[in-house]
C-alpha cells in the first residue's frame, strides 16, 4: 500500500534533480528577504533582534509558497494528478508521499540554512535555538498549508494570485506560534508552550491536509 | 455454452448525460460493452467524446445517468495528457506508472523495444516526438496484463503507418483474450472493425 507513496518520492527527488536551479530558487529567495531586511534596517538596532523570528518565518512562508506553486501546477497540466486518482492505491496516501517530498526537498533546506539568517539578524543566546525548534516542528505543518494552497488552485488561471490569498489566514498561527517561541526564550521564559502548540498544529495538518488534497485531486478539471 | 448476451457486459451505462458548464455535450446515452468487444466512438470535435472516456475511467462523474463499470484496477486509460514528467526518461516514467498501478514486475524494456521508442537512459521524455510519446504510453498496455478494458483516446493522432498497425494487431490479440477496447478517433483503423457509437450532441 505505501509503495505508490515511495514512488512519488522517489519521482519528486528524480525531478528535484533534472531541474536543477530550479531547486536552489526558494533557498535564493529565502535569502534575498533576509539579506533585503538586514540591508534595510539599522545593523545595531536594537529592535532588529526582536523582529527576527517574524522576519524568518514570514521569509518561510514566502519561499514556501514559491516552491510549491509549481509542483502541484505542472502535475496538473500533465495529467499525472489524473494517473493518482486513478491509481488503486489511497490517494490521501499518495498526497502524503508528495506533500512530505515538498517538506523534504524544499522546506528541510531552508530550515537548515535559517540559524545563519538569525545570526545576520542579530538574533543571540537562547533565541536562536528556540527559534530552530520551532523552525524544525512548525515547518511540516506550513509546508503543508501551502501545499494545500498550490493543490487547490493548481488549475486555476491566476494560481500565483490565489495561493498567497489561500495560504495566508491558514500560516497565520504557525507564524505567531513559531515566532513567540523565540520570544518567550528571549525574555527568559519557557518556550514549550508555543513549541507544544506548533507540534500539535503540526500533527493536525499531518493527518488531515492529504485528505484534503486528494479530494482537491478530484476536483481539477479534466 | 454461454451466449455473449447471457454475460453481463464489462461496461453498461444507461440515459447518460454530460454537460459542460452549463452546455449539453449529450444526453440520453445508452451503451454496452462486452467482452472481446472494440467500439469506436465517433463524433464531431466537440461532441464529448473526451468527457464520455473520461467519465468511463473514473475521473469526472457524470450529470445523470446509470453506471456500471468494472474496477479502476481493471482498466488502462491513455488519454491526451499522459501523467508523464517529461524530465524523466521514457522507461523511469514507465516505471513510476508501473509503481502507481500496482503492476508486479513489469517488463518495462520489452514494452519499449515492442514500441520501438529511444531507451537511452539519460534522454528525456520531452525530447522525443509526439508519435514517441504516445507510443511510451501506449506502452502501458503492453505492462498491465491483468487489465480487461482499454479506454484510448485518440489513440492514433501522431502515430504513423507502421505503429497504427502494431496497435491494431495489439487491440485484435487483446479482444481474443478477452479483452474489450473502447476508443475515440477520427480516422478508421487498418485491420479493425470496430462498432462505431456516434454521439450527436
Amino acid at each position: 500500500m505505501t509503495g505508490g507513496a515511495l514512488a512519488i518520492l522517489r519521482r519528486e527527488w528524480m525531478l528535484t534533480r533534472h531541474r536543477g536551479a530550479n531547486w536552489a530558487q526558494p533557498l535564493v529567495f529565502f535569502a534575498v528577504v533576509v539579506t533585503a531586511f538586514v540591508l534595510g534596517a539599522e545593523p545595531e538596532a536594537p529592535w532588529l533582534a526582536e523582529a527576527a523570528p517574524a522576519v524568518v518565518w514570514v521569509a518561510l512562508l514566502l519561499a514556501l509558497i514559491v516552491g510549491s506553486e509549481r509542483a502541484f501546477r505542472d502535475d496538473a497540466r500533465s495529467g499525472f494528478l489524473q494517473q493518482l486518482v486513478r491509481s488503486p492505491a489511497p490517494l490521501p496516501l499518495l498526497m502524503f508521499g508528495k506533500l512530505v517530498a515538498q517538506w523534504l526537498f524544499t522546506a528541510l533546506p531552508l530550515v537548515l540554512v535559517a540559524p545563519l539568517a538569525m545570526v545576520a539578524l542579530q538574533m543571540q543566546g537562547e533565541a536562536v535555538g528556540a527559534l530552530w525548534a520551532a523552525l524544525w516542528v512548525g515547518s511540516p505543518a506550513l509546508s503543508m498549508v501551502t501545499g494545500l494552497g498550490a493543490a487547490l488552485t493548481a488549475s486555476l488561471p491566476r494560481a500565483g494570485l490565489l495561493l498567497p490569498l489561500c495560504v495566508l489566514p491558514l500560516s497565520l498561527p504557525i507564524v505567531i506560534f513559531g515566532s513567540g517561541a523565540a520570544r518567550a526564550a528571549e525574555h527568559g521564559l519557557s518556550a514549550a508552550g508555543p513549541l507544544y502548540l506548533l507540534a500539535s498544529v503540526s500533527l493536525l495538518c499531518i493527518c488531515g491536509i492529504p485528505f484534503a488534497c486528494a479530494a482537491a485531486a478530484k476536483l481539477q478539471p479534466t | 455454452m454461454v451466449s455473449a448476451s447471457a454475460v453481463p457486459p464489462l461496461i453498461e451505462v444507461s440515459g447518460l448525460s454530460i454537460t459542460r458548464g452549463i452546455r449539453p455535450l449529450f444526453e440520453d446515452l445508452d451503451l454496452q460493452l462486452h467482452a472481446g468487444e472494440i467500439v469506436q466512438v465517433c463524433g464531431p470535435n466537440g461532441c464529448g467524446k473526451t468527457s464520455l472516456l473520461e467519465v468511463l475511467a473514473g475521473l469526472r462523474p457524470p450529470d445523470s445517468g446509470a453506471l456500471r463499470l468494472p474496477p479502476l484496477t481493471a482498466s488502462i486509460w491513455v488519454g491526451h495528457r499522459h501523467g508523464f514528467a517529461p524530465e524523466l526518461p521514457a522507461a523511469d516514467n514507465l516505471a513510476l506508472w508501473c509503481a502507481l498501478h500496482a503492476v508486479p514486475q513489469p517488463d518495462i524494456e520489452g514494452a519499449l523495444r515492442f514500441w520501438q521508442v529511444p531507451r537511452a537512459r539519460r534522454r528525456a521524455l520531452g525530447a522525443l516526438s509526439a508519435g514517441q510519446q504516445q507510443r511510451t504510453a501506449l506502452a502501458t498496455t503492453e505492462l498491465k496484463k491483468d487489465a480487461r478494458l482499454w479506454l484510448l483516446d485518440e489513440p492514433i493522432a501522431a502515430l504513423d503507418t507502421e505503429a497504427v498497425q502494431r496497435l491494431s494487431g495489439r487491440i485484435q490479440a487483446f479482444c481474443a483474450r478477452g479483452g474489450a477496447v473502447l476508443l475515440t478517433t477520427h480516422q478508421p483503423i487498418q485491420g479493425l472493425t470496430p462498432r462505431r457509437v456516434e454521439l450527436r450532441p
